[in-house]
């Protein structure tokens, strides 16, 4: 009876033991081949390589719903939705103190650049962990365009939701810096010194791991990295080394496109996300929100009247609607969303104003001179010539409205120049017989925070 | 922690292993016996006692029992429920296997055994909440898939689609999850079913039990969160004689009634409007434009084109068409369904057998749609010893889909645009032609300029349709039965299911979908990109495996009388893999030889006809790749109960799951559920003296189960593919990873009386239950700043399910007429306890069921209604309390809250109540079906949509609609509008409380009369059994709350189903 008890627990046991030493292994098999863990360097550069997630929804859409660059006339504005996916549209567009009420959709400034930053963190941390010798090239690439993400997308949000950076503000608030995917891991707002450091710094990082030049015009690499490093000195109002990386990013390719070379005839004036566009650094754009659609939008009548006639521009960047609207056609997305990547012609004109800032009005005006032979006709086209670094400053300035429509950069441009006297304009809004101003230098130049963020994330909120 | 934990189990599983060995260390002498029926069926759970001493056995599963230390002399007592006890006197001698034959006591009940897919358990002695449908019950209704004949008969099962052919449309005991899988696990021959339920032949199946609370279910852990259909199929028995059935039943169901919806204008309305847009001038006459036919004649004829006679004889003739009878008459048939079943079942002294054939034909009500399937199984089992028994069965369907049919609903498609007064064969009586993508005036020149015929006809097409899917399966079990010492026995289970399904569509050169493409790429100088031939698509093979493996080690004995033990320990491992090709596309297809090519330019853009540019549709894109899916679930399980005296019982069971689909580290990947319950059997104490109420029982379980939701992860995810621009690999982050991910929790408390009155003719049950959901995945409100985006779920939320089954089984009349009632109803309501979803679109209330805290997942959200403005017939609304009719401003400023919320759609009182009378081998049975509580929304106008040029939207009410002042004291349908206007209009009624709607019914779902001829008037043909019956299904509704004809089973229908009759014959040898 005994050895039977015996061999009955022996038997009954057997079983059960074996499947339980095995079950560490047997449940490690990956529920699905095609969709696992990222693991490779190539499934890192997979990720950075997404242009439908990585080069779209770049955080633009309140600068641009804020700024001077398009109306929607008063019968639009009455009848635009008000339901959580749209109001805060419409209360940007009017500078209302309370932009977003919760519940926003996830395609707002915001939550869309920290998506990109999630992505760019999971790479970062994912090639850390993935020797860089086994396949030095695609390590290289794929961290340095994570770390360019991370930082064109903190340099986006800064001019959404931070103050303008200058000696006298370092010390307000600035961005929660994420730098790692751990969704437990909360940080706080940094000081706006510590935002610009850090995206400095990983920009310096991605210039030692990428590439001079692109493969695709989805892809950054140094020269857009340049560019974008001048683009952020001069926000920064650091002139100087806005010209030092502007001319390194010139040097590498600086072909302007000739607008007279321009067929005319289809949709859109510019090839197709920017593949072919000798201009183009690096393709990024902002999606069409519905309150600047195509339906609503009317481009700003004061810009349209800045251009001169035989200013190419005017007819390569806008149409009529047959419902007699004038729309935007000169993206150099190539289609209805608006470019806001890295062209040269900005960086022209960064250099050009650095220069004509710093005294060097004859290099000031020779730069602004090669822009603007490539868009003007030339029946009748004449350098534009002046001595005076006051008026050059004028003359760069009027160019850059004229020239980097709808770009994204205009909100920024708005908020650096409002601390000069010289430049500082107010903002209208006429509704109907109700009247709504936007004066320099106001705490609305700064967005609210989205209120998930302040009241989960526990951010501390904007004063407005 | 892992490690200790892993210890932990392991000791305690050889404790267990240790406990349940000793209980039988001091067997010695022993009497082997088997209790069988009079057809030499074995009984398992019959009670066998010593008379002279308290010592007693169970019988197992194959009817056997052992009994130790016997006197010389003494008697055996067996009892059974449902028969004559009997007293068989022992002695000595008796040597080898005694049988005791026990007859069936006709005035007795019949016993119901349950069956978990791991034990099988006599109800009366289980804890838990288990219906059960025996044999009789799913062999009363006819159809080809076994779920629908639970429809009604089950309580506590809720057809939510009233006609669910797959799990995901029914409900036991309600919801309880919000947004992971909400089927109930299919069980067959103890392992879960995951493939298609239509390849279950029913005539295969023996009976089903459906385990509805902890205690039932919680054996299957964590996927039985929803509740488990149990599937047995039909067994042999050993020394049965053979025993032959032959079935075969025709039934014959009614052409759809097109009739029945009132989303529609009549013909001659419908042009009236056309013409007055046409006079607006809201056609745009362009090529690529579709334009109505009749706008097309009147066209026609403002150009001069046609005569005015012959403008009036096609107007007449379109003014008199009426699609609806075009599509009963050409479209839609009598559907008519075979069904044949051979079935074999018999045994000899060591060996039984059950085998079966089925062959089911289908012809569908749409005329081209039809489908056959072959079922073949076979079921061995050999005693190899007299304590080892193997078992071998295979089970193989074979099935065929042809989908030629053209429906009525595919006529209204955006793609080929129909008319109400399109007629189906035209004027000349030749088949007509209807809308398509372009302008008909376009297409109509096509031969001329070189191109193929463009028109598209319903009723040629009908004829080359040639679309056809089908699916194998095949599904092995092997099992190895062995008993050892007194009431032990080790099972050992493999079973391994194989399906693969396969589809293809086949386009002959003549058809519409050809000659369109083709036409479409036809270059300017009529080259053709897309080569003039055949094409021939052929369908993502999807291929299958399923391995399981099981190993329990079972007790199932008593101690003394008093003490009965059954108890079960053991493992399980199991692996699904699902495969899937890429589907392909082949043109220039030639179904004679089978040649073709996939070697077209899919690069370059060609211009297409009539506008814009394409490439050739390549149905093989880069990024599709064979796929697999791997789950993999490893599960331990205990389970035991104890009955002392007959009349205490209590159970308990444990089980610990864990699967691949989540976590990382082996101690998150689990997770162990348990129950436990209690039964009182009242009327047995000694002081229970309730003459009325002879037999009374109460029962109590708590415990949990799970539920899972495969589409999230653990860990971050990605998926690999091409980019589409720069045709670089891509990844695509698919879930950035839920450290927290869990499985998702049920806790369910039942608490139960069952009784029996008036000598058992009345038998009734009530049951009340409440469902606990926790850790339930739902959206959640996440900070931004993290970069979540989109779909991440984090196991939160809860929701609590509430209800109560009611059962009464009354035996009205017994004698030569005999009368019995089936009575159920069921209660469930559920509540969401804790949800903070992100903020959801206003107008997404009306049209999905955004889930909201402390609110029902099935509620309808509806807008107050005030009535409608005397001035102009639109809806009015209230804005600081006046009523007015600022309708935009008022929609603009609603808020959720303001929102009624009142009614839910999916019925919280259900149930059925059915009656069967016999006489004389005559019977005659019909089911009603009830549903009450609920609500739906009403379909009606939507002013001015009758004037949008594109997909207009048309109801009856149309005529009821408010017309003059005054007209607002006799209808709510708002006035005629020229034009769409501001939607807020449109929905202030759309989705006005006036249009939710009384769901309330009761109809009569089916009605049987069958009549079975003794066995003495069969002796001459060597018959056991001849059975004649006729079937009536979906008869009607006997009462409807609603006053507008809606059956609340079809509201938005187009029809409602068919009623269908069905002759059948049975035969046993």
């Amino acid at each position: 009876m005994k050895t039977l008890n015996i061999q009955l627990c022996v038997l009954s046991m057997l079983i059960l033991v074996i499947a339980a030493s095995c079950e560490g292994r047997f449940l490690d098999v990956k529920p699905e081949k095609r969709q696992r863990t990222p693991v490779t360097v190539g499934d890192f550069l997979g990720l950075m390589d997404n242009s439908d997630i990585m080069n779209r929804f770049s955080s633009h859409a309140l600068g641009i719903i804020g700024g001077d660059e398009f109306y929607v006339n008063e019968i639009h504005f009455n009848s635009f939705p008000t339901d959580v996916n749209n109001l805060y549209q419409k209360n940007a567009y009017t500078w209302e103190r309370n932009v977003y009420q919760g519940g926003e959709p996830q395609t707002i400034d915001w939550t869309r650049g920290y998506f990109h930053i999630l992505w760019a963190n999971m790479v970062i941390e994912g090639l850390q962990s993935i020797r860089r010798e086994n396949n030095v090239e695609e390590w290289e690439l794929a961290m340095g365009m994570a770390l360019f993400h991370r930082a064109f997308n903190h340099y986006n949000l800064a001019q959404l939701y931070c103050p303008v950076y200058d000696v006298t503000t370092v010390n307000e608030l600035g961005l929660p810096l994420r730098l790692e995917t751990d969704v437990t891991a909360n940080k706080s707002r940094s000081s706006l010194k510590e935002t610009y450091d850090q995206i400095l710094e990983d920009l310096q990082n991605a210039l030692q791991l990428l590439p001079e030049k692109p493969a695709t015009v989805f892809r950054p690499s140094k020269w857009s990295t340049y560019g974008l490093l001048s683009r952020i000195y001069l926000q920064m109002g650091d002139y100087k080394n806005a010209i030092i990386f502007a001319e390194q990013c010139l040097a590498i390719q600086n072909n302007l496109i000739d607008y007279n070379q321009i067929v005319d005839g289809t949709n859109y004036s510019f090839p197709l996300y920017g593949i072919d566009n000798s201009e183009v650094m690096l393709t990024t754009a902002v999606d069409n929100f519905s309150l600047y659609a195509t339906a609503r939008f009317n481009a700003d009548t004061s810009l349209l009247a800045s251009y001169c006639s035989n200013d190419l521009r005017r007819n390569v960047y806008f149409r009529p609607t047959n419902t007699g609207q004038i729309s935007f056609v000169g993206s150099y997305y190539g289609n209805h969303l608006f470019f806001t990547g890295l062209a040269i012609n900005e960086i022209y004109l960064i250099k050009a104003e650095c220069l004509a800032r710093l005294g060097d009005v004859t290099e000031a005006i020779s730069t602004l001179n090669q822009l603007r032979y490539n868009r003007m006709a030339r029946d009748g086209y004449i350098p534009l010539s002046s001595t005076n670094q006051e008026e050059v400053v004028d003359l760069v300035l009027e160019e850059r409205r004229r020239e980097l429509v709808l770009r994204g950069t205009r909100w920024e441009d708005l908020r650096r120049l409002n601390k000069e006297q010289r430049y500082a304009k107010t903002l209208v809004r006429q509704i109907g017989d109700k009247r709504y101003e936007l004066p320099p230098g106001d705490v609305k130049y700064v967005w609210p925070l989205p209120l998930e963020a302040v009241e989960i994330g526990g951010y501390l909120q904007n004063e407005r | 922690m892992k490690h200790l934990n892993l210890t932990v189990k392991r000791y305690i599983i050889i404790l267990l292993c240790c406990l349940l060995a000793n209980i039988c260390s001091y067997a010695q002498e022993q009497i082997v016996g088997r209790v069988l029926d009079i057809n030499g069926n074995p009984l398992a759970g019959a009670s066998v006692r010593v008379l002279s001493q308290d010592i007693g056995a169970i019988t197992n599963a194959e009817g056997e029992f052992k009994l130790l230390f016997l006197q010389h002399q003494d008697t055996l007592v067996v009892s059974y429920v449902g028969y004559v006890t009997v007293h068989q006197p022992l002695s000595v001698d008796n040597e080898g296997i005694i049988d005791v034959v026990l007859e069936r006591d006709p005035k007795a009940l019949e016993e119901i055994v349950v069956s978990t897919g791991y034990y099988d358990v006599p109800r009366e002695r289980a804890t838990g909440s288990f219906a059960h449908v025996d044999n009789k019950l799913l062999n009363r209704s006819v159809s080809t898939n076994i779920l629908e004949r639970l429809n009604g008969v089950v309580s506590g099962l809720q057809f939510v689609d009233p006609h669910a052919k797959e799990a995901s449309g029914l409900r036991v005991r309600g919801l309880s999850t919000i947004q992971a899988d909400t089927r109930p696990l299919i069980v067959i021959d103890n392992f879960p079913y995951e493939g298609d339920i239509m390849t279950i032949n029913p005539n295969d199946v023996e009976s089903i039990t459906v385990l509805k609370d902890a205690a039932a279910a919680s054996i299957w852990g964590a996927r039985a969160g929803n509740g488990v259909i149990v599937i047995n199929t039909k067994q042999g028995a050993y020394n049965q004689t053979t025993q032959i059935s032959l079935n075969g039943n025709v039934s014959v169901g009614g052409k759809p009634n097109l009739f029945y919806s009132q989303s529609y204008l009549p013909s001659p309305t419908v042009m009236e409007i056309q013409k007055e847009l046409f006079e607006r001038g809201a056609y745009a006459e362009q090529e690529q434009t579709y334009i109505p036919s009749y706008v097309e004649l009147l066209i026609k004829q403002r150009d001069g084109l046609i005569t005015n006679q012959e403008f009036t004889r096609h107007e007449n003739h379109l003014r008199n068409s009426d699609l609806r009878q075009d599509a009963m008459d050409y479209l839609y048939q009598h559907s008519i369904n075979q069904q044949y079943n051979l079935g074999v079942r018999g045994g000899g002294e060591n060996y039984r057998y059950a085998l079966s054939a089925g062959y089911d034909k289908n012809r569908a009500y749409i005329v081209g749609d039809n489908n056959v399937r072959l079922n073949l199984s076979l079921q061995n089992t050999f005693r190899v010893r007299p304590n080892f028994e193997l078992t071998g069965a295979i089970w193989y369907t074979e099935q065929k889909k042809m989908q030629n049919g053209i429906s009525y609903r595919d006529l209204l498609l955006p793609l080929s645009p129909t008319n109400i007064y399109d007629p189906l064969v035209d004027i000349n009586g030749v088949p007509g032609v209807t809308g398509s993508r372009f302008r008909q005036a376009y297409r109509e020149d096509s031969e001329e300029d070189g191109l193929l015929d463009w028109m598209y006809r319903p009723l040629e097409e009908q004829k080359m349709l040639d679309r056809t899917n089908g699916g194998k399966e095949l599904r092995l079990n092997v099992r190895g039965r062995y008993e050892f010492l007194n009431g032990f026995y080790l099972d050992a289970n493999y079973h391994y299911v194989n399906g693969d399904d396969w589809s293809r569509e086949s386009h002959s050169p003549q058809s519409y979908f050809v000659r369109d493409l083709v036409n479409q790429y036809t270059q300017v100088d009529l080259s053709r990109p897309i080569p003039y031939g055949g094409i021939l698509d052929i369908g993502m093979p999807v291929s299958s495996h399923t391995h399981s493996a099981r190993a329990q080690l079972n007790l199932n004995r008593n101690i003394g009388a008093a003490h009965w033990i059954t108890a079960l320990i053991g493992g399980e491992v199991r692996q699904r893999t699902l495969d899937t090709t890429p589907a392909l596309r082949i043109y220039n297809y030639d179904h004679e030889l089978g040649t073709g090519t996939t070697d077209l330019d899919f690069r370059q853009s060609f211009p297409t006809r009539p506008l814009y540019s394409a490439r050739i549709p390549n149905v093989a894109s880069a990024a599709a790749a064979p796929a697999t899916v791997t789950d993999r679930f490893l599960s331990y399980f205990g389970n035991a109960s104890y009955i002392y005296n007959t009349r205490y019982t209590i159970s308990a069971s444990a089980r610990w799951d864990g699967s691949n689909l989540i976590g990382v580290k082996a101690n998150q990947r689990g997770t162990a559920l348990w129950s436990l319950g209690a039964s009182w059997d009242v009327s047995g104490e000694s002081f229970y003296n309730l003459e009325q109420i002879p037999y009374l029982r109460l029962r109590m379980t708590y415990g949990s189960a799970g539920n899972i939701d495969k589409s999230q992860s653990h860990f971050p995810t990605i998926q690999v593919g091409t980019n589409n621009i720069t045709g670089l690999p891509q990844s695509n982050l698919r879930h950035p990873g839920n450290p927290s991910l869990r499985w998702e929790q049920v806790n369910t408390f039942n608490m139960g009386v069952d009784w029996h009155m008036y000598s058992n003719r009345i038998r009734g049950s009530i049951e009340y239950y409440h469902k606990h959901a926790k850790h339930l995945l739902g959206d959640n409100l996440m900070d931004p700043t993290l970069g979540l985006g989109m779909n991440y779920k984090v196991n939160y939320a809860s929701l609590l399910t509430r209800g109560w089954d009611f059962q009464l089984t009354s035996n009205n009349l017994t004698g030569p007429l005999e009368w019995t009632t089936n009575l159920l109803l069921s209660y469930t309501a559920n509540r969401v306890t804790s949800y903070n979803a992100p903020n959801q679109l206003f107008s997404t209330y009306f049209t999905n069921h955004p889930v909201v805290n402390g609110k029902s997942v099935d509620l309808i959200y509806s807008l107050p209604w005030y009535g409608l403005n005397p001035a102009n017939g639109y809806p009015l609304v209230v804005v600081d309390g006046e009523l007015t009719s600022d309708f935009i401003n008022y929609y603009n400023n609603l808020k959720v809250e303001d929102l009624l919320a009142n009614a839910v759609r999916v019925p919280p009182y259900f149930g059925s109540l059915q009656n069967n009378f016999t006489f004389r081998g005559i019977e005659l049975g019909f089911l009603i079906t009830y549903k009450f509580g609920h609500h739906f929304r009403r379909n009606s106008i939507s002013p001015g949509q009758e004037y949008v040029v594109n997909a207009p939207v048309y109801h009856m009410d149309y005529f009821n609609r408010w017309q003059r002042a005054g007209d607002e004291a006799i209808t709510n349908v708002p006035a005629w509008a020229d034009s769409y206007g501001a939607f807020q209009r449109d929905y202030l009624y759309k989705y006005s409380e006036i249009l939710v709607t009384r769901g309330d019914h009761v109809r009569i779902q089916d009605a049987t009369l069958s009549y079975t001829f003794e066995r003495h008037n069969l002796r001459k043909l060597n018959l056991e059994q001849l059975r004649f019956f006729v079937y009536a299904r979906n008869i009607g509704i006997l009462w409807r709350a609603n006053r507008n004809s809606i059956d609340p089973d079809y509201n938005n229908a187009d029809y409602t189903m068919p009623r269908s009759m069905a002759l059948g014959l049975q035969v046993t040898f």
